[in-house]
C-alpha cells in the first residue's frame, strides 16, 4: 500500500487493515519511521525517537495478532498501531527529559499508567515528542530540542506546549499522539494542527507517570485525526488507576453511541462580548458551528461564561502547584546535578542552570503567591474565587449539555511573535483554562480555516459529560464534513480538517 | 486553655520561689503497618541505606502517592485509644521546604483538618491521678536521615515516607513528672493498641519538649523554647529540669528568654542551642491535590473498632476476672502487651488453681522486673513452658519456694522451653523437696547433734531456738528438706528426749 496514504490514515482505518491482514505492523512502522526522517529536519516533532523499542514492539504485535489468530483469540484494536508520548509521560527505560536541561539525562525505571495501557493493548511507541519546558508554554518552542514547527506552514508554532504531539499527527509522523493540558496544551496545539482532542474529565485517566506541572489540574489527552479515534484511545485509557487516586470509573466504552447525534441536546453559545479579539474565521467557525448544530436538532442558547476571571485565577493556581511540584528537581537523587560547598549552594546552582526562564517565572510567582509572608494570603483568595467560577460554571452547564467557543483567538501563531512577551503567551489560553479549572471535559475540533490555516472550536461539557461530548463533537464533525463536501463537489479526504482545507 | 482535671501538681512553687513551668509535649509516633505512608516500601529498622525506596518516596518525576488505608487506620485507632473526636472528613497538605532529606520538596502532613482533634492521655504522678488533655493527632509522612561523616553529609531515604502521626498535648503539664509519666502512660497505650512500637532508641518515637517558666499565678505564657528529639523518658525529665533551672535562673536575673530551638546533650545534661526560632517560617500550606479528602464511612470505622485490642486497663480487669489474679498486680501486669502475652502464656500452661497463684507470684516477684518492661524492647527472660513446670513442681509440693526462685533463675538462663525441661533439671540439680519421713530422721538426728547449745536453749524452753536447728537440717539438704515436716520431727525428738 502506498505509504503516503497509510501515514495520513485514522486510527480506525489502520486497525482495519491490521485486522484484515492487509498490512502488518511492521509494514506500518516501517512506514512512519520513514516518513519520521523525511519530516524531521523541519518539524522538529521529537525529542526521543525510539525506532528500535518500535520495529521490536511492532513485531510482538504481529506476533499477538497471529497468535490471535490461530487460536480464535482477541486483541485490542490498537494491537500493532504506531503512536508517540509527549515527553513528560513517563517510559521505563526511555529518557525522559521533559524539554528541560534538569532532566536532558534522567532515565526513569518506572511507566506511565497511560503507557502501560497502550503497551498492554500492543501499540508502538515511536518516540517522545517535544513540548515547552515542563508543559510551561504555548508554542512548543522553551525546548532543549528546539522549537517544533508546524507541519501545515513551517513558518508558524504548532501551538503548545503539547506542540510536539500534535505536529508529529498533523506531519503523519504517527497515526496518533497523547499530551497534556492543564491549561489548554493539548486542544491549542491540536486546533493550530487541524486535529481532534479531547481534554477528559479530570481524574478519567490516571495522571500517574506524567510529570507534574499542577496536579488539581493536569490531564492526559489523545490528540488524533478524527473524533471517533479520540473516544476509541479514550476508552483504552481511561478508568480508575489505584496508583493515582484522583481517578474514577469512567464508561465502559466511549465509542458506543457516538452516533447518537444532538438532537434534543440545549448547547451554549458564549456572548460575543467574550468573542473580543478573535479573528474572523474563528468568529466564522462558530457561527457554522452553531447553525450546523441547531440543523442537526440541538437548541441553541446564550451562555455566559466565566472566562476572564477563569485565565487569572488559573495563572496563580497553575503556578502556584508547579512551584510546589519543581521543588522535587533540586539534583541531590536525580537529574542536574549542582555545584557547591552545601547542600543549598547544590540545589541553587542545579536550580540556577537547569530551568529555563519560564520555568523559574511560574516558579517565582508561585512561591509568592502561597507564600504568607509575602503574598498575603493571595493563594487563598484565588481559591475562593476558583470556586465561585465552579460554581457558575457548573450551573450554566446544568442547564446546557454542552457549550461551544472557541479554543484559540485565532490560527496558528507566527513562529516568534510572542517570543519576549509572556502576558500575550498566557492571554492565548483564555478560552481553554475553564475547562481546567473546573474538571470539565472539552473536545476541540477543527471548525473551518483562515489564510490556509485551521482554526479550532470547542464543546465543553460538564463532569463526565465526555461520553456526550464525543457524541456532539462526532455529529458536528460529520457535518461539516458532508456539508463541505456538497459546496465543493469533492471528497477531499478523510479528516475534517483535509476536507476543510479544500472548503471556501 | 485546657486545665489539668485532677490531682495534679500547682506548679513547683516550693522548689524555685514562685516560677512556674509551663510544659507541651509533640510526640511522633511511627504508625506500625511495616509498609510506608504512600508507597508499598518496607519499614524496617536498620535496613542497608537506601534499599526501601521506589520512585514514589524518591519523589520521581510523576510519581503519585498512594494513601495506606492501613495506616490510617492505626491513626484512628489512636484517636479511638486516647478519646478523641474523629474527623469523619480530614485531608492533607503540603508542608513546602527545601531540605536534602525531604525528596518531593514538600511533607505531606494534615494541617488544616487533622484526622483526630481533642483527647487525653491518663497520667499518675505523686500527686496522684491525673489526665492531659491533647489538641490533635494528625497524620503525616516522615524524611529521609542524614548521616554526617567527616566533612560529608549522606542522606539515606529508607525512612522518607514512614507514617507517623503527631500527637500535640495542650501545654497543660507543670512539672518534669508529669511530662515523663504522660509519656509512659502514651507508650503503655499506644504498644497496647498496637498502634506503634514506641521505641525511643529506634526513633519510632520521638519527643520534641516545649516549655515555658512565667510567675506562678501569671495566666500569660512565658516565652518558650523547644527543645529537639529527646530520646528517652528520663533525658526528657532530666533535660526539663535543666531547661526550666536555666529559664528560671535567666528571669531571676531579670533577663529575658529568648526563643530558641535546642537540643539536650545527654553527655553534659545540659540544654544547648541549635537555632533561633525563626518567626512564623512560611511553608506555603496548601491542600494536597493528589489526594482526595479523606472521608470514613460508619462501616470503616466500626471495622477499626471491632480489629482493636483491649485498652491495658481493660486487659487487667480481665486478668483479674479470668485468672483471679490480685488488682495491684494486674496492673503491674499490663505495663506493655508484650509483658501480659507472656502472662497469660504462662497462666494458660498451669493447670491447678494452686499453680496459678504460684505463677502470679513467680512473675511478678521474679520474671517481671527481669523483662525490663519500661524499656523500648521487653524480652521475655522465660519461656511460658517452662515456667509453668516450675509452678507445677511447686504446687505438687515437690519445690520448696527457694529452690523453685532457684530452679526459675536456672531454667531462663538455660533457654528451657518446656515443663518436662523443668522437671528434669530440678532432679539433675537435686533441687526435689525431701518429704520423706525416714530420711528427714535422720537429717533431725545429725542436725540436733551438730547444734548442741540450741537444742539446750529449746529443752529449756527457748522454743525460737529450733530455726537454729531447722537452719542446719536446710544446709544438709541444700535446702531441699520440707520444712513444715522437718519442723515438726524436730520438735517430737527435742520434746521425746526431755522426757524421762
Amino acid at each position: 500500500m502506498n505509504q503516503n496514504r497509510l501515514t495520513n490514515m485514522s486510527v480506525k482505518e489502520l486497525s482495519e487493515l491490521l485486522g484484515s491482514g492487509e498490512i502488518s505492523s511492521a509494514g506500518l512502522t516501517a512506514a512512519f519511521l520513514s516518513n519520521m526522517t523525511l519530516k524531521e529536519r523541519e518539524i522538529n516533532a521529537f525529542i526521543t525517537p525510539t525506532a528500535r523499542l518500535a520495529l521490536e514492539g511492532a513485531a510482538r504485535a504481529d506476533r499477538m495478532r497471529r497468535e490471535a489468530k490461530e487460536t480464535g483469540g482477541e486483541v485490542s484494536s490498537f494491537c500493532g498501531i504506531p503512536y508517540a508520548l509527549k515527553d513528560n509521560l513517563a517510559v521505563r527505560g526511555v529518557p525522559l527529559t521533559c524539554a528541560s536541561e534538569m532532566l536532558r539525562d534522567f532515565v526513569p525505571d518506572y511507566s506511565s499508567a497511560v503507557y502501560e495501557k497502550l503497551d498492554g493493548a500492543g501499540a508502538v511507541l515511536l518516540g517522545k515528542t517535544n513540548l515547552d519546558e515542563f508543559a510551561m508554554g504555548s508554542f512548543c518552542e522553551r525546548s532543549i530540542a528546539g522549537p517544533t514547527r508546524n507541519p501545515l506552514d513551517p513558518g508558524r508554532s504548532p501551538g503548545g506546549s503539547s506542540g510536539g504531539s500534535a505536529a508529529a499527527v498533523a506531519a503523519g509522523e504517527a497515526p496518533f499522539a497523547l499530551g497534556s493540558d492543564t491549561g489548554g496544551s493539548a486542544r491549542q496545539p491540536a486546533a493550530f494542527c487541524g486535529l481532534v482532542s479531547i481534554k477528559p474529565t479530570y481524574g478519567l485517566v490516571s495522571r500517574r507517570g506524567m510529570a507534574e506541572l499542577a496536579s488539581s489540574l493536569d490531564t492526559v489527552c489523545p490528540i488524533c485525526r478524527t473524533v471517533e479515534d479520540c473516544a476509541s484511545v479514550l476508552t483504552l485509557l481511561a478508568g480508575r488507576d489505584q496508583g493515582d487516586m484522583t481517578t474514577f470509573d469512567g464508561a465502559a466504552s466511549f465509542e458506543e453511541g457516538l452516533d447518537g447525534g444532538v438532537g434534543g441536546m440545549r448547547i451554549g453559545v458564549v456572548p460575543p462580548s467574550l468573542l473580543d479579539g478573535c479573528s474572523p474565521g474563528v468568529l466564522r467557525a462558530l457561527d457554522r458551528a452553531a447553525e450546523k448544530l441547531a440543523k442537526l436538532g440541538a437548541r441553541i442558547e446564550e451562555a455566559d461564561l466565566p472566562l476572564g476571571m477563569a485565565l487569572e485565577i488559573y495563572l496563580i493556581v497553575a503556578s502556584a502547584e508547579a512551584s510546589s511540584n519543581l521543588a522535587r528537581f533540586d539534583g541531590l537523587r536525580f537529574g542536574l546535578g549542582g555545584e557547591g560547598k552545601s547542600a543549598a549552594d547544590r540545589m541553587r546552582d542545579a536550580r540556577a542552570r537547569g530551568f529555563g526562564d519560564e520555568v523559574k517565572r511560574r516558579i517565582v510567582t508561585g512561591t509568592y503567591a502561597l507564600s504568607s509572608t509575602y503574598g498575603g494570603g493571595y493563594y487563598r483568595k484565588v481559591k475562593a474565587a476558583q470556586n465561585a467560577v465552579c460554581r457558575e460554571t457548573e450551573e450554566i452547564l446544568s442547564r446546557c449539555g454542552a457549550v461551544l467557543l472557541p479554543t484559540a483567538s485565532g490560527p496558528a501563531f507566527r513562529v516568534g511573535r510572542y517570543a519576549s512577551d509572556p502576558n500575550a503567551l498566557y492571554k492565548s489560553d483564555r478560552y481553554t483554562t475553564v475547562a481546567n479549572l473546573t474538571g470539565c471535559p472539552a473536545v476541540q475540533i477543527p471548525g473551518g480555516g483562515e489564510d490556509g490555516m485551521p482554526v479550532g472550536i470547542t464543546l465543553m461539557g460538564k463532569k463526565r459529560s465526555d461520553a456526550l461530548l464525543l457524541r456532539a463533537a462526532y455529529a458536528l464533525e460529520q457535518e461539516i464534513m458532508t456539508d463541505v463536501r456538497k459546496e465543493t463537489g469533492r471528497d477531499g479526504g478523510n479528516t475534517v480538517w483535509d476536507v476543510l482545507r479544500h472548503g471556501k | 486553655m485546657a486545665e489539668i482535671r485532677s490531682g495534679m501538681s500547682s506548679g513547683t512553687e516550693n522548689e524555685s520561689g514562685g516560677w512556674e513551668a509551663v510544659i507541651g509535649l509533640e510526640v511522633h509516633v511511627e504508625l506500625k503497618t511495616g509498609r510506608k505512608i504512600f508507597c508499598p516500601c518496607r519499614v524496617s529498622f536498620g535496613d542497608e541505606p537506601n534499599t526501601d525506596v521506589c520512585p514514589i518516596c524518591l519523589g520521581m518525576p510523576g510519581a503519585l502517592p498512594r494513601l495506606s488505608d492501613e495506616a490510617v487506620s492505626l491513626a484512628v485507632r489512636a484517636g479511638f485509644v486516647l478519646g478523641c473526636t474523629i474527623n469523619r472528613t480530614s485531608w492533607f497538605d503540603r508542608k513546602n521546604y527545601y531540605y536534602p532529606d525531604l525528596p518531593k520538596g514538600y511533607q505531606i502532613t494534615q494541617l488544616e483538618r487533622p484526622v483526630c482533634v481533642g483527647g487525653a492521655v491518663p497520667i499518675t504522678t505523686s500527686r496522684g491521678p491525673g489526665s492531659v488533655p491533647l489538641v490533635r493527632i494528625h497524620i503525616e509522612e516522615d524524611a529521609g536521615k542524614l548521616i554526617h561523616r567527616g566533612d560529608e553529609t549522606l542522606v539515606d531515604y529508607n525512612r522518607a515516607g514512614v507514617p507517623l502521626i503527631e500527637i500535640v498535648s495542650e501545654p497543660a503539664m507543670r512539672t518534669p513528672e508529669e511530662a515523663k509519666s504522660y509519656l509512659n502512660s502514651l507508650r503503655r497505650i499506644l504498644t497496647y493498641a498496637g498502634v506503634s512500637d514506641c521505641r525511643m532508641n529506634e526513633g519510632s518515637l520521638r519527643c520534641d519538649v516545649n516549655v515555658s517558666v512565667r510567675r506562678a499565678g501569671c495566666r500569660e505564657y512565658g516565652v518558650k523554647c523547644e527543645i529537639k528529639n529527646v530520646n528517652s523518658v528520663n533525658y526528657v525529665g532530666r533535660a526539663l529540669e535543666e531547661e526550666i533551672r536555666r529559664q528560671t535562673e535567666l528571669l531571676e536575673r531579670g533577663e529575658e528568654v529568648r526563643p530558641e530551638t535546642r537540643r539536650f546533650n545527654e553527655d553534659t545534661g545540659k540544654t544547648e542551642k541549635m537555632r533561633d526560632k525563626e518567626a512564623n517560617v512560611d511553608y506555603r500550606y496548601f491542600t494536597e491535590p493528589n489526594l482526595p479528602a479523606l472521608t470514613l464511612t460508619d462501616e470503616w470505622m466500626k471495622a477499626v473498632k471491632d480489629a482493636m485490642p483491649p485498652l491495658p486497663d481493660e486487659a487487667a480487669a480481665d486478668l483479674v476476672s479470668r485468672f483471679g489474679v490480685k488488682p495491684e498486680n494486674a496492673a503491674l501486669l499490663t505495663s506493655s502487651v508484650y509483658v501480659t502475652e507472656k502472662f497469660r502464656e504462662a497462666m494458660e500452661a498451669c493447670g491447678s488453681p494452686d499453680e496459678r497463684a504460684a505463677c502470679e507470684n513467680l512473675f511478678v516477684g521474679e520474671v517481671l522486673e527481669k523483662m525490663e518492661p519500661a524499656s523500648d524492647e521487653p524480652r521475655e527472660y522465660i519461656s511460658p513452658g517452662a515456667l509453668a513446670g516450675v509452678c507445677s513442681l511447686y504446687a505438687a509440693g515437690k519445690l520448696v519456694s527457694g529452690n523453685a526462685k532457684k530452679l526459675l533463675h536456672l531454667l531462663a538462663a538455660e533457654g528451657a522451653r518446656t515443663a518436662e525441661e523443668a522437671k528434669r533439671r530440678a532432679e539433675d540439680e537435686n533441687l526435689i523437696k525431701i518429704t520423706d519421713r525416714a530420711s528427714l530422721i535422720l537429717f533431725a538426728e545429725n542436725a540436733i547433734r551438730s547444734c548442741p547449745g540450741a537444742a539446750e536453749d529449746y529443752r529449756r524452753g527457748k522454743t525460737a531456738a529450733l530455726r537454729q536447728i531447722l537452719g542446719q537440717i536446710m544446709r544438709d539438704t541444700s535446702g531441699r528438706a520440707d520444712p513444715v515436716l522437718a519442723s515438726e520431727i524436730l520438735r517430737e525428738k527435742l520434746e521425746n528426749e526431755n522426757k524421762p
